[in-house]
């Protein structure tokens, strides 16, 4: 089980090296905060590959979005992107994802936190037993919305500032070739594993780096940097996935195969 | 991938535009020029822009989403670089008694301990860029003869606070990490700061000042940011 906290935020920290952080699938964490009557970018719950087991100490409002992972409230099955009460030791659980990769669960109200992990640099995975509190606001007017995501298999990218220095045939092989998201992916990269890769010259100084960039190390297995990144890299920036496809891209799940497929 | 040439200041700038996802800027004149820019491309938090990095040699933008590129430049046209208040000095208390890496330094170097750290405190350091994590400096300014390889092996557990040599740079830790650069001392004042911004930026000085492991002990009880300490 990996369950975090994540908030979107614009404090315009990479300036000083904080990674930009936040939500691994915006859209569906924006989902289950509108869903609930939330401003958008409200705290909310991001469960990676398996759903936690949440008991809830008093009533509480709240939606659960992305990766399809079983959802039950008291092991009745509840439906997803949909507001829903629950009352006094109520069991929020399900099981490991069937469809997608990370789920979102926003609860109504605007400060949902965790004493643990509040002043951490990296999110910091909620610990069992570990207890999260918020404040619930009643005057919040839930959005309905009926909108489930979309897996995708192939993945848009564009080329990076260093394109050029692939050769020509890792620039053909790249947008041909199937790569396994590896299990050693977190939310700082995603290592990929297909036909190794060849750039002909390498980089004289760190450059920045974004969420979605690809890089390529010397091993010549591209990386694509995710929203856990540090703010500078020393390897090409082979190419880059805009900030709608990595919504897409995160919600497939480690050890599955993608295609990225170079557009203009 | 769109690209134009901007003047800032008398800077020329060249900007190349990354499907409206990201912007980098880059200077044939002096970096330290570039890194004056980066600052005032942050202080001016314009609405435009979402986040800057500001590496070595090159800036990146991230322009808030639906922000085309001509608004952009149009935005970044009107910040003023002469507003930015000088480069500010700071002082860092190294105590080069913690270091871990002086024998593999010393063979690399061909010079002795001593020498070494006199050289190093007669240096002025710039700090360059941010980035590997928040709280590590990057400093250039180190005399060539002490330019040297990494460690074969990155150690799993570097402290925060340790002071050390990779490449060309002398960098501080100032959270605990993995790291593969050559340890050489330690610095009692913190550079990584979580509640408030930090005092430096890139382009601040930085001028090492030898300490004994005594006032190491001393100043470490203190618990003081970089800022806080004035040599």
């Amino acid at each position: 089980m990996y369950t975090i906290l994540v908030q979107a935020s614009n404090n315009r920290a990479s300036y000083y090296a904080f990674p930009q952080s936040g939500p691994m699938d915006f859209k569906s964490y924006k989902m289950a905060n509108l869903v609930v009557g939330n401003p958008v970018q409200s705290p909310a719950l991001e469960c990676t590959g398996t759903a936690p087991t949440i008991r809830f100490n008093t009533q509480a409002t709240l939606a659960v979005s992305g990766a399809d992972m079983q959802w039950t409230i008291n092991g009745k099955t509840i439906p997803m992107h949909t507001s829903i009460h629950c009352k006094k030791d109520d069991i929020l659980s399900g099981k490991n994802t069937i469809y997608g990769f990370r789920s979102y669960i926003a609860i109504r109200g605007n400060s949902l936190e965790s004493m643990v992990s509040k002043h951490a640099v990296y999110p910091t995975p909620i610990k069992p037993k570990e207890i999260l509190s918020w404040q619930d606001s009643e005057t919040s007017h839930p959005h309905v919305s009926l909108h489930p995501i979309t897996i995708k298999k192939t993945i848009s990218f564009l080329a990076g500032p260093e394109y050029s220095f692939l050769d020509l045939n890792s620039q053909s092989v790249f947008s041909t070739e199937e790569y396994e998201i590896t299990s050693k992916s977190n939310r700082i990269g995603a290592r990929l594993d297909g036909p190794i890769l060849r750039a002909t010259k390498q980089l004289v100084t760190s450059r920045p780096i974004i969420p979605g960039i690809i890089q390529l190390p010397p091993d010549g297995k591209p990386i694509v940097c995710l929203q856990d990144c540090q703010t500078t890299g020393g390897y090409p920036r082979i190419g880059f996935i805009t900030r709608e496809q990595l919504d897409y891209f995160n919600q497939i799940p480690h050890r599955q195969k993608v295609m990225f497929k170079h557009i203009d | 991938m769109e690209s134009r040439s901007l003047l800032l200041g008398n800077v020329i700038v060249e900007v190349k535009n990354f499907k409206d996802e990201f912007v980098l800027l880059t200077s044939d004149s002096n970096p330290r020029e570039l890194r004056q820019i980066g600052r005032s491309l942050f202080e001016a938090q314009l609405d435009a822009i979402k986040d800057v990095v500001v590496s070595e040699m090159e800036i990146c933008i991230i322009p808030e989403l639906g922000i085309g590129f001509d608004t952009l430049l149009l935005s970044i046209g009107t910040i003023e670089l002469d507003k930015v208040s000088v480069t500010n000095t700071l002082f860092l208390p190294v105590c080069f008694d913690l270091g871990r890496d002086w024998k593999t330094l010393e063979e690399q170097s061909n010079m002795t301990r001593q020498s070494i750290i006199g050289l190093l405190s007669q240096s002025e350091f710039e700090l360059s860029h941010l980035g590997f994590m928040p709280g590590f400096l990057y400093l250039t300014g180190m005399p060539e003869s002490l330019h040297c390889e990494r460690l074969s092996t990155p150690r799993t557990l570097v402290e925060s606070g340790t002071v050390a040599i990779g490449g060309k740079y002398l960098g501080v830790y100032g959270l605990q990490s993995p790291g593969g650069w050559h340890s050489i001392g330690a610095t009692p004042v913190k550079t990584y700061y979580s509640q408030t911004l930090p005092s430096y930026h890139p382009g601040s000085i930085i001028k090492i000042v030898s300490i004994s492991l005594e006032t190491f002990e001393l100043l470490k009880a203190k618990d003081l940011y970089i800022h806080e300490y004035h040599g």
